[in-house]
Order: structure tokens, then C-alpha cells, then sequence
């Protein structure tokens, strides 16, 4: 069904195991930080993020295992998920929040629709995403520039 | 009260030479080629590299008066209006734009209604020949005020 | 939402700082791997843009605010906010919402609901703004496919709000229980409508409609003309206006009298690819009085055709006309004022040093003494004009030619053929005098027959050949003088030439085209004063006169006059009263003042030469702005003329139009016949004759046309009567042409 249908990031587990690669590591255990850097992937279920450079903020739980609180990735990011592609000069991925936001000339294809703006916010509880012309977040008007895009009108039977 | 020559010094007077260098750029209908030839008589015809064109542009109106009993003409009265514009050869610059008038008055002779005809058009002949004597008087009026027109010396 | 990254990024380790900008914000946009819109049809694809929108993925429902604008298959949607509910189709725009349909018609509203396709739905308190600046507003409209169908609506085409911008009651509108407003078909529906003239209920009609949009393909009625006419009584002219295609058209107009007959007119438009073509006519039964007096009831009517075809760069042809059933059909319906009626066909070609027409001329003259046998008919008459450009010693040569067969029912028919080569040279001398000298030769042969059915026997010539061969030498000399006066520049130009030429035999030839001659400052110095080519003026003369023109920022003077001296005295060519007769000529001359565009005086005039009595005094002035504005016209001519019907006559010509409020303006115009008794017994006026004037009063604003005239004949001829016709002409905008 074309359109932008109904996405598989709404029901996203961002509980999923997260596994990272990249053609170098530098982990700053100090700061509870890890740098991936060179054509970085990450997977997680089945949305993958690539990006130029990643930044891993995580936590040491009780025991040795790692809790991954938020990713930053720069460098060109692109999010793959089965129903969308969306990309952006820049990207955050809030796993405990569950959020999603990349800002950037950001690009969002869904099905044929393609939608451009600066900032596009997923909220991966409630599936609901929005893209907003302005980087610096909501206020309208202000330096940033227009979200645009293009919707293809689904076959109708006839006119309601 | 300080009226000189407009062509002092002949053909090479500042007015005869910008004349010469003047094409005139073809006009519709039979006024504008009795018009057209009228002028290259007065600007001096044979211009191989022009650097000016006048442009002119004809209005022609033939009015009837002299109203009798019957409610018929015995006069008419043919005026042609001309608004003509100099401008330099590659089209960018307008020199001049003014317009000239003249009319000349025809008796409506009942006998032949063919006479009047021909009178219309010998009218119309006339008029061209008075409307390029008044344009190339004010055409050379320009080349004494202009100085890039005088400096119009063809370039060989 | 914690602060954004980007600033994280300062607290970067400085080993980063190799990378170049573009690596570490994003690069450029990755090309698109795929444009999946590119090859789905326009029709298909809604582009929008907003400030911000959201896309709530449980209910499918695409919220885009901010100055949002969605555009379809030429449909554009505005509004503050737009929620677009993919899974029903249906998209809601809030926040002053306008829908603006490929033909540029606007309809506002406050909150609309629309389909994807933005061409139907509901409008709640819509106001449809029309491409050719009419207005709809109605309390709610439905849209289906593009038309837009109102409930409770008013219509009009008058401006809501004055130059200062405050609101203001329309001039005429239209009230209607339903308006339906169908761009495809440019047409306006109305059910149950009430139209509106200043406030006032004026007509109330079950249904009505009408074109609309500026195409004007739509058919549809004119603007009607109301009269009150002396012999036609009330008369009503509805034109019926119907487009067949984008090059032709056809206007039908039924004229309905209560004096007369009713008339029916028609006029066919067609566009070819050479040029426009029209024909058309008129058409009544009407009782006629005939000049033997007794009335006769038949057919009446006119008809007329003209076209003009460009068949190539070249050639031109050119169609003209006219005939008419009786001699004052045309004047006692008001059709046209004309006392002859001219059909010509020419063909032209216009080469770049050459100028060829071959035409046909006949006519119908509506004069109560024509005499249709004594009517020329002249077919054909070629005239070739060919200036070579080649270089004549020193001068221009100019080689024409010109042949003419006039035929008569019932008089003289007269066949002609001639040539002319002209050398033309003109110099500069030193000290600045232009001059010309002019060499000419020119042959003539003639044929005639019945010359004793002409009524002139001066210009019937003698029956059978005839011939003359012309040569002309001409001097002619001009000294331009200029310089400063008063704050502007003037030229002083005298001129003087000397022409000599053969006497030509003028007695023999018959006169077709030179039947008058009235010397002018225009002909004084032509090389034949006489107008056409079967006079001509010969013997040697020598004609002087000067031009003094004074030009000032938006003043303007223009003097000039002359005469001429003839050796020999040769009188019977040019009759008393011509200006020519004797050895001096009259003097003539002419005086013009232009006053920026506000004062326009030309005075033309020709003087005797003993006794300085005025024979010919022509004065016309124009005064005032474009709007307010008086039209003086005054000539007397005295010339004392035997010949034919050219009597003396005076007569004024006044006109004027006074602007005021805005809108309003008085106009009106006047013709007196001031021929003294004494100076045309034949004619019956006595020093003050009116001829006819016309007063009025208008109204007209950028919507309404209001206009009432009164118009007065005196004079009369059989039964086209003298009296009184009232106009009255009402027009409202935007409601067919």
C-alpha cells in the first residue's frame, strides 16, 4: 500500500541487543564514552544507522555488561528501517527516552512519499514523527528554513 | 540673434554627415513607403554602414466637414501623424523619440467620387515629403546638440 | 527534548580537528538513491510545504502548520494549519484558508474541507475572489470538480472599498438563493436572483446566467443599446454573441422598434492565417418614400465585407465593400453618416525599393442628384513606384508607371497609360544651402469616348487618342539657419525654386482625378500642384516661401508661407478661385502653436493676392487635459469657385467634455453651417444654420456604465428627417462584453 503507511519504527524494541561496528574504536571509559569512527553501522532489531562517526554514551550496570544511554552519530547519517529511510547531517538516538531526532537537511522517504525539512523528531513509543523546518526546534518562523515533500494521493476507488 | 547655417561647411558639416549615417528602417502599408522614400531623399539615401535607424511608426486619418443640407461633405481633411525614434544601430540606445503631424485639406467634388480618391492620394504624398522635411530639420538640430552624432565619420 | 548535539560538539578532543568541515557536519546531501516521485503522474503527487508538520502514525493523519501551501494538478491550497487524514482522503484546512483553481479564481473561507484532489468539498463562509476581479460571497459553498456552488451568495464585479481604502457599497450586485460559478464552462449560474442598483432592489429574476472570465470564448448577450429615435420610436438592440471557434465568431442582433419594423443584424469574424475577415449585414422591411414621392414598403438593408490577407512577405491583398438597398437606409437607422459608399479590392506588393497596387474601385452614392449611370467605376488602375539604388550621377532616379480604365454605364469611359522617370540630385554647398536639382520626362497617351454624355464638358477632353509628352527641370533650394531664442531653439529655412516644363496639352485629355485644385501650403511647392496625373500645371515659375519653427521645454511655434510667380499667364487651366489664376499666386501659408498637451492650434490659411482678402481660412484648436477637454474647428472658404458644386461655405465645429467627481462627465458637440446668403445662393441658410449637435451626460466606474445622450438633427434628405434621438446606454462590467 504506498503512502506512508504505517511504520515499522512504531513498534521498535529498543530493548533489542545493539551491536556497533566500525573500522576504529576509542573507548574513554573515564567519560563512560566510546568512539566509533570509519563508515560506522549500527543494528538494532531491523533499523541499522550508519553514519561517519558514532559516540556511544553508556552506563555500567551492576556485573560487567554495558547499558547503551544515547548515541550520537555525525558524519552523514542514514536510518534504515523496512518501511523508511531517513537522513540527516546529524543524529541522536535516545534509547532510554526512545527517541529518534536527526537534524540536517533531513530527507524522510516513506514508501513514494518524501518528505525534507531540518529537524525530524520519531518518537519510537508512539510512532509519531514530526519534521520541522526550523533546526533549532519548534518555533515557526524563526532562521529555519520550510519543511517540504510530496505525498502520492493512493489509488481511490471513487471520490468519497 | 545668433541663427547660423544648420549645414555650415557643406557635406561635411556636422548635420550632413549624421544624416548620412542614418538608415531608415522599413514602414508598413503605401504611407509608409512613400514615408520611407521620402526620407532617404532628405537624409541622403546610399547608407552602407549605418550607425543610426529611425525607426517611424504612421497614423493616417482621413476626417470629413463642410456639412450640407443633405447631410453630405464637401470637405476633407488628411492628416498623417509620424512618431518616429533614432536609435543606435545595435538597437541599445535611444537618441530621439518625437512625433511630427501634418494634414493637408481635399474638396469632395460631387461629379466624381474617383477624383476624391485621387486626391486622398496625392494628398498622401504630400504629407510624407512635409513629414521628412520636418523630421530631418530636427534630425539635424540633433547632430549640432549631440556630439556622439558628430563624430558619426563613417569608419572606413 | 534535552539540548540538541550540536553544541556537544565544542567539548570535542582536539585530535578531531584534522577533519575538514564538511566531514564532520554531514557533507554534502548524499545523492538520492532513488526519486520515487519522478516517474508517478503530477496528478498523482500532493506537494506541500509548511512551517513544521507531524504525522501521527496510529491514525495515518499528516499535520502540517505554519503557513502551509499544498499544491495538485494546478489547485493550491493556503491556510494556517492542513490535516490530511490519508486513510479517509480527506484534507481540513483552518486559519484564512484560500483555494486558488488553475484559473486564478480565489475563494477564501474560514474553514474548509476539501479531498485530496483540492477540487471538491465544503466551504464554510466562503468569499470567491474571480481572475477578472469579480466577487461571490456566500454563507457556505460546495466545491465539486472544480465548481464551486454557493447557497445564499451575492455576485459583483464593483470595487468593496474606495482609493483610500475604506469599504464601500458596490455599485450593482447580484443576490441569488444559489450561484453556481463554473470556471471550464466560464459560465455564472443564478437561481431565484435579485439584482441590486445602488441599494435598491431593482429586477428580480427566477434564473439567469451569464459568461464570465476574460477568455471571452464564452457566448453569451451583449451589452444592450436602448434609443429613443424621431422616426423609429423606442428602439432595443440585444447583439447575441456566439464563439465558434478560436478564430471566428458570429454576432446576431435583433433590433426591435415601436415605430418600425423590427431589423435583424449579422456579422461573421474569421481569422485566417493571412489576416481578419469580416462580413455581415442588415436586414428590415420598412415603408420608404421614394423620391417620386409616394411611399413603397419593401426590402431594406445593408451589406458589408472586408478582409485583409497578407498571401506573403510580399503580396497583400486588401477587400472592401458596401452597398446599401436605398440611398438613406443607412442614415435613418443611424448606421452610418456616409454619402458614398466605397468598394475597392487592391493588391499590393510592398518590395524593399519598389511599390506595386493594382486596384478596383466602384461606388454607390447616396447623394438624392447621383446618378448611378455617371457613377465611375475604375478597373483597373496600377500604379508601380521603383527607386533603384544605384547611384545616377550623383543623384536618385525614380521610375513610375501608371495605367487607369474608367467606365461609366451610362457616360464616358476613359482608358490611360504613362510612365515617368525622375532624376532627383541633391548637394550641400559650403555655406550650407541643400540644394536639388530635379529632371523629369513624362509620357502620356489617353482614349475616351462619349464625351458628350459628360455634364462637364471642361473635363471631358476629346473623343478618341490623345497624348502629351512632359519633360520638368526643377532647382530648388533651401538655407537652414539655427540657433538660440527665448530660452529655446529656432530655425529659420527659406526656400526657392525654379521649375520649368512643357505647357502639356490639357484641353484634349479627359480629367478623371484632377477635377480640383486649390493651391495650399502643401502642394505650393510641388512640381504639379494639380492632385492625380490628368492635369498638369506647366510653363516656368518661380516659387519662394520660408519656415521659422521655435521649439521651448513643451512650447512649440511653427510659421510658414509662400507664394510663387508665374511668367507666362496662362488662365484657363487654372480657373478664378483656385489661387493660381494670373501671374501671382495667392499667398498661402500656415501657423501652428503647440502648449505642452494642453493648447493644440493649427491655423491654415490663403490670402489673395490683390486685395488680401482671406480665401481659404481653416483654424482647428484643441484646449485642455485629456479629460476635461474643448474641440474648436472653423473654416471659411471664399473662393469664389464656378466650377461644379465647390461653393463658398463657412462652419464651425465645437466639441468639449468636462470631467468632475470622479466618475462624471458632460460632453457634447456641435456643427453650425454659417454660410452667409450672399456667399451661396443656392444654399438656404442664412448666416446660422445648425447641422446637428449632440449633448450627454456619463457615468462610468471601473463596473458600471452609465450614459445618456441627445442628439438633434437639422438637416434632412427624403426620409431621413431632422428631430431628436435619445440614447441611453447602460453597461455593467463583467457581464458579457
Amino acid at each position: 500500500q504506498g503512502g506512508l503507511g504505517n511504520s515499522a519504527l512504531a513498534r521498535h524494541d529498543t530493548k533489542a541487543p545493539i551491536d556497533i561496528d566500525a573500522a576504529r574504536i576509542e573507548v574513554r571509559d573515564r567519560d563512560n564514552q566510546a568512539i566509533f569512527s570509519g563508515n560506522v553501522v549500527v543494528r538494532q532489531g531491523n533499523m541499522t544507522l550508519q553514519a561517519g562517526q558514532l559516540r556511544v554514551f553508556y552506563q555500567r550496570a551492576q556485573g560487567d555488561d554495558l547499558a547503551i544511554l544515547r548515541i550520537d552519530a555525525e558524519g552523514g547519517v542514514t536510518l534504515v528501517s523496512p518501511s523508511e529511510r531517513a537522513r540527516g547531517s546529524y543524529g541522536v538516538y535516545d534509547v532510554e527516552d526512545r527517541q529518534l531526532t536527526m537534524i540536517g537537511n533531513v530527507v524522510l522517504t516513506r514508501g513514494d512519499s518524501v518528505l525534507r525539512g531540518q529537524r525530524l523528531g520519531i518518537d519510537l513509543e508512539t510512532g509519531r514523527s514530526t519534521l520541522d523546518g526550523a533546526s533549532s526546534g519548534g518555533a515557526t518562523g524563526s532562521s529555519g528554513t520550510r519543511v517540504t515533500g510530496r505525498f502520492v494521493v493512493p489509488e481511490r476507488r471513487a471520490n468519497p | 540673434c545668433g541663427l547660423q547655417p544648420v549645414y555650415q561647411g557643406g557635406a561635411n558639416s556636422a548635420a550632413a554627415q549624421a544624416m548620412a549615417s542614418i538608415e531608415v528602417a522599413p514602414i508598413p502599408d503605401r504611407a509608409g513607403f512613400l514615408m520611407r522614400s521620402a526620407l532617404q531623399d532628405r537624409l541622403g539615401g546610399k547608407v552602407s554602414n549605418a550607425r543610426y535607424r529611425l525607426e517611424v511608426e504612421l497614423d493616417d486619418d482621413i476626417e470629413g466637414f463642410g456639412i450640407r443640407g443633405d447631410d453630405s461633405i464637401t470637405r476633407e481633411r488628411r492628416t498623417l501623424r509620424a512618431r518616429y525614434r533614432l536609435v543606435s544601430a545595435d538597437g541599445t540606445r535611444t537618441l530621439l523619440d518625437a512625433t511630427a503631424r501634418s494634414d493637408a485639406g481635399i474638396d469632395v467634388v460631387r461629379s466624381s467620387d474617383f477624383s476624391v480618391i485621387a486626391a486622398e492620394n496625392s494628398a498622401l504624398e504630400r504629407l510624407a515629403l512635409d513629414l521628412a522635411e520636418q523630421i530631418g530639420t530636427r534630425l539635424a538640430l540633433l547632430a549640432r546638440t549631440t556630439p556622439e552624432l558628430q563624430a558619426a565619420q563613417p569608419t572606413p | 527534548q534535552e539540548a540538541p548535539p550540536p553544541d556537544a560538539t565544542e567539548a570535542r578532543d582536539p585530535a578531531e580537528a584534522t577533519a575538514t568541515p564538511d566531514q564532520l557536519y554531514g557533507g554534502p546531501p548524499v545523492p538520492e538513491v532513488v526519486d520515487p516521485t519522478a516517474e508517478v503522474d503530477a496528478d498523482q503527487v500532493i506537494d506541500f510545504a509548511a512551517d513544521t508538520l507531524s504525522y501521527d502514525e496510529g491514525a495515518d493523519i499528516v499535520t502540517a502548520s505554519g503557513n502551509v501551501i499544498l499544491v495538485r494538478g494546478g489547485y493550491r491550497l493556503r491556510a494556517q494549519t492542513v490535516e490530511y487524514n490519508r486513510r479517509s482522503g480527506v484534507v481540513e484546512a483552518r486559519g484564512n484558508v484560500i483555494v486558488i483553481d488553475p484559473g486564478g479564481n480565489q475563494a477564501f473561507g474560514d474553514r474548509v474541507e476539501l479531498t485530496e484532489s483540492l477540487r471538491d468539498g465544503a466551504i464554510e463562509n466562503i468569499l470567491l475572489v474571480l481572475q477578472d476581479g469579480g466577487r461571490l460571497a456566500a454563507r457556505s459553498g460546495k466545491r465539486v470538480d472544480g465548481r464551486s456552488e454557493l447557497d445564499r451568495a451575492i455576485y459583483s464585479p464593483c470595487d468593496i472599498d474606495d482609493s483610500e481604502g475604506c469599504p464601500k457599497k458596490p455599485v450593482w450586485q447580484i443576490k441569488a438563493v444559489k450561484i453556481i460559478h463554473d470556471p471550464a464552462r466560464e459560465r455564472m449560474t443564478y437561481r431565484h436572483a435579485y439584482f441590486e442598483l445602488f441599494g435598491i432592489p431593482v429586477l428580480y429574476l427566477p434564473s439567469l446566467s451569464h459568461p464570465v472570465g476574460g477568455s471571452g470564448s464564452a457566448g453569451g448577450l451583449l451589452v444592450p443599446d436602448i434609443r429613443l429615435d424621431r422616426s423609429l420610436g423606442l428602439e432595443l438592440k440585444v447583439p447575441y454573441y456566439l464563439s465558434l471557434a478560436k478564430n471566428r465568431d458570429l454576432t446576431i442582433t435583433p433590433y426591435l422598434y415601436t415605430d418600425a419594423n423590427p431589423m435583424l443584424g449579422a456579422e461573421y469574424r474569421h481569422l485566417f492565417g493571412g489576416g481578419p475577415a469580416r462580413v455581415g449585414g442588415l436586414i428590415t422591411k420598412a415603408t420608404r418614400e421614394t423620391t417620386a414621392g409616394n411611399d413603397k414598403n419593401d426590402v431594406r438593408g445593408y451589406f458589408f465585407a472586408n478582409g485583409r490577407l497578407q498571401h506573403s512577405t510580399a503580396w497583400r491583398s486588401t477587400l472592401g465593400v458596401r452597398l446599401t438597398t436605398d440611398d438613406t437606409f443607412l442614415r435613418r437607422y443611424d448606421i452610418s453618416r456616409d454619402d458614398t459608399l466605397r468598394n475597392f479590392y487592391t493588391l499590393e506588393r510592398f518590395g524593399g525599393t519598389s511599390y506595386l497596387s493594382i486596384e478596383g474601385w466602384a461606388f454607390q452614392g447616396l447623394r438624392a442628384d447621383d446618378r448611378a449611370g455617371q457613377q465611375p467605376i475604375a478597373l483597373p488602375l496600377v500604379d508601380f513606384q521603383w527607386r533603384p539604388e544605384l547611384d545616377a550621377l550623383g543623384g536618385r532616379l525614380e521610375v513610375r508607371a501608371n495605367t487607369l480604365a474608367i467606365t461609366r454605364t451610362d457616360g464616358q469611359d476613359t482608358q490611360r497609360a504613362l510612365a515617368q522617370v525622375r532624376w532627383d540630385a541633391a548637394t550641400y554647398t559650403p555655406m550650407g544651402q541643400r540644394v536639388t536639382a530635379t529632371a523629369m520626362f513624362r509620357a502620356d497617351a489617353y482614349h475616351t469616348n462619349d464625351t458628350d454624355l459628360s455634364p462637364f464638358p471642361i473635363y471631358s477632353g476629346k473623343d478618341g487618342w490623345s497624348g502629351r509628352a512632359i519633360p520638368v527641370a526643377a532647382l530648388d533650394a533651401e538655407w537652414p539657419f539655427a540657433g538660440p531664442a527665448f530660452g529655446g531653439m529656432q530655425t529659420l529655412t527659406p526656400r526657392v525654386q525654379l521649375v520649368g516644363s512643357g505647357k502639356g496639352d490639357n484641353s484634349d485629355i479627359p480629367n478623371e482625378d484632377a477635377r480640383a485644385v486649390d493651391l495650399d501650403d502643401l502642394n505650393l511647392f510641388s512640381l504639379n500642384r494639380f492632385n492625380g496625373f490628368d492635369r498638369w500645371g506647366g510653363g516656368a515659375r518661380v516659387t519662394y516661401g520660408a519656415r521659422w519653427t521655435l521649439d521651448r521645454p513643451n512650447w512649440r511655434v511653427e510659421l510658414e508661407g509662400g507664394q510663387s510667380y508665374r511668367f507666362d499667364k496662362d488662365s484657363d487651366l487654372f480657373p478664378v478661385g483656385t489661387g493660381l489664376s494670373g501671374n501671382f499666386s495667392d499667398f498661402v501659408g500656415r501657423s501652428t502653436l503647440k502648449i505642452g498637451s494642453f493648447v493644440d492650434v493649427t491655423h491654415r490659411f490663403r490670402v489673395d493676392k490683390n486685395g488680401l482678402e482671406v480665401r481659404r481660412n481653416e483654424i482647428d484648436a484643441t484646449i485642455g487635459s485629456r479629460r476635461t477637454y474643448a474641440t474648436i474647428g472653423y473654416v471659411r472658404l471664399n473662393r469664389d469657385i464656378q466650377l461644379e458644386d465647390l461653393q463658398d461655405r463657412e462652419e464651425a465645429r465645437v466639441g468639449g467634455r468636462v470631467a468632475f467627481a470622479r466618475y462624471w462627465s458632460l460632453f457634447g458637440s456641435a456643427i453650425v453651417d454659417l454660410t452667409g446668403r450672399g456667399e451661396d445662393p443656392l444654399n438656404l441658410s442664412d448666416g446660422y444654420e445648425p447641422i446637428r449637435h449632440r449633448v450627454g451626460i456619463a457615468y462610468e466606474d471601473e463596473c458600471f456604465e452609465l450614459g445618456v445622450t441627445w442628439r438633434r438633427d437639422y438637416t434632412q434628405d427624403r426620409d431621413f428627417r431632422a428631430g431628436n434621438t435619445f440614447l441611453i446606454r447602460l453597461s455593467l462590467k463583467n457581464l458579457g462584453r
